[in-house]
């Protein structure tokens, strides 16, 4: 669960990353990769957290907005 | 009625038309009949569902209730985002209380949403990136577009020429989001919806003749050559208001409001039917109009719609023709007397 390419991210883009699967899934990715700059990163990014374990998936992508947040 | 000669006691007053007549810009009678008058959410009919999912799992009652077409958005929003349609740049914008009403639905322990609490932010920014790709995602017009969050737009970089307003409620409480697009968007809006009219309305083939009319009278033939003489005044007995009936084929086709644009005469076409009032019998209807004009297929569509505006190539003035069936028997000045419209015959 290295989750590189989501760590790639900026940390405002982490969060942003982090917030959209937790509230829409694997869907997440259909909505961020319309961004002029960053739309494939950001889709890719989502698609890395939104494959991971359902029961792990939860826990993790809080764990990583907190620490995206704090980081801001 | 009264004769010239009793004319000098009656107070009669100036009917002056740029008092009585609103001014509209040029733009808003190009754009009311199309993109003004047009219903943005047919083209998307996917977009409700594009929330669903996410409204069922935060437990959230989300209903859109009106999308009105503007000329232009307010200048009261705080919240904005950018995007670009087809590299035109559109803007997201929303009133504080909006978007708190939006957080406050998602996650209510994320307190002063506008204020620099970056949690609430990056969950709007979320927000607006969803609610674009929808828009995209939903849309069935006929040419896809390449639509993409542009975090780096500024308000200024857009050359606003129409908004158009969503409102919703959320759990209850209403909130209002505004898009403001370019010049392109705009007249892809307004002719799209302009071509949907033409082709699903039953239009004559011909071009028809429409007249004005500002008032009518029943006259008993045997006093029309005194209603008509020159300095004759009649009272109409019409309240002073910019209201007048379009007439096609002698018959009243709409209701509608005088206005004016660059100095000639326009009218805005109002809702319902007006009323056909029958005249007492052996009476002859003389009617006071402001002219005509000849419409084609298209146009006839097009004014049906309320709120639709047309300008006229009659100059904004007090001159009315008396007609009787169709032709005019004589010129007379719009007045006015005791509040109610009046008549001085030239």
């Amino acid at each position: 669960m290295d989750a590189q390419l989501f760590r790639s991210l900026s940390p405002r883009h982490r969060a942003l990353v982090a917030i959209a699967v937790l509230l829409d899934g694997r869907e997440a990715s259909a909505f961020l990769e319309g961004d002029a700059v960053h739309g494939d990163h950001l889709r890719k990014a989502a698609l890395e957290l939104a494959d991971l374990e359902p029961e792990l998936r939860m826990p993790f992508v809080g764990t990583m907005l907190r620490g995206a947040l704090r980081e801001m | 009625m009264n004769q010239e000669g009793q004319a000098q006691e009656i107070p009669l007053g100036i009917w002056d038309p740029e008092r009585f007549v609103r001014e509209v810009e040029p733009r808003a009678v190009e754009l009311s009949r199309g993109f003004l008058r047009c219903r943005p959410e047919a083209w998307f009919p996917g977009f409700a569902a594009q929330w669903m999912s996410l409204a069922h799992s935060l437990g959230l009652e989300a209903k859109l209730v009106a999308v009105n077409t503007r000329l232009e958005a307010p200048k009261e929003f705080e919240v904005f985002f950018g995007a670009l349609v087809d590299d035109e740049p559109i803007i997201i914008q929303s009133t504080r209380d909006s978007c708190q009403a939006l957080v406050d639905c998602i996650c209510p322990s994320l307190y002063g949403v506008a204020s620099t609490v970056a949690p609430a932010t990056i969950m709007l920014e979320y927000m607006a990136r969803r609610f674009v790709a929808s828009l995209a995602l939903a849309w069935t017009g006929p040419q896809q577009s390449v639509v993409r969050f542009d975090a780096g737009l500024r308000i200024e970089d857009v050359p606003a020429q129409g908004a158009i307003e969503m409102v919703f409620q959320l759990n209850g409480r209403e909130c209002s989001v505004w898009i403001s697009i370019g010049p392109r968007l705009v007249a892809q809006f307004d002719g799209l919806w302009r071509r949907q009219l033409m082709s699903t309305s039953a239009a004559a083939a011909e071009p028809t003749e429409i007249f004005i009319e500002a008032a009518q009278l029943a006259v008993p033939p045997s006093m029309l050559v005194e209603y008509t003489r020159s300095g004759t005044i009649v009272d109409l007995e019409v309240p002073l208001s910019d209201s007048v009936v379009l007439k096609q084929g002698g018959r009243p086709w709409m209701a509608a409001k005088l206005c004016s644009v660059n100095g000639q005469l326009a009218f805005e076409t109002l809702a319902g039917t007006p009323p056909a009032p029958a005249l007492p019998e052996g009476t002859t209807r003389l009617s006071l109009q402001f002219g005509g004009l000849t419409v084609d297929p298209r146009t006839i569509a097009e004014l049906s719609q309320a709120g639709a505006i047309i300008k006229t190539e009659i100059e904004l003035s007090d001159q009315v023709a008396m007609v009787i069936n169709g032709e005019v028997v004589a010129e007379a000045t719009l007045c006015v007397y005791e509040g109610r419209l009046a008549i001085s015959v030239n």
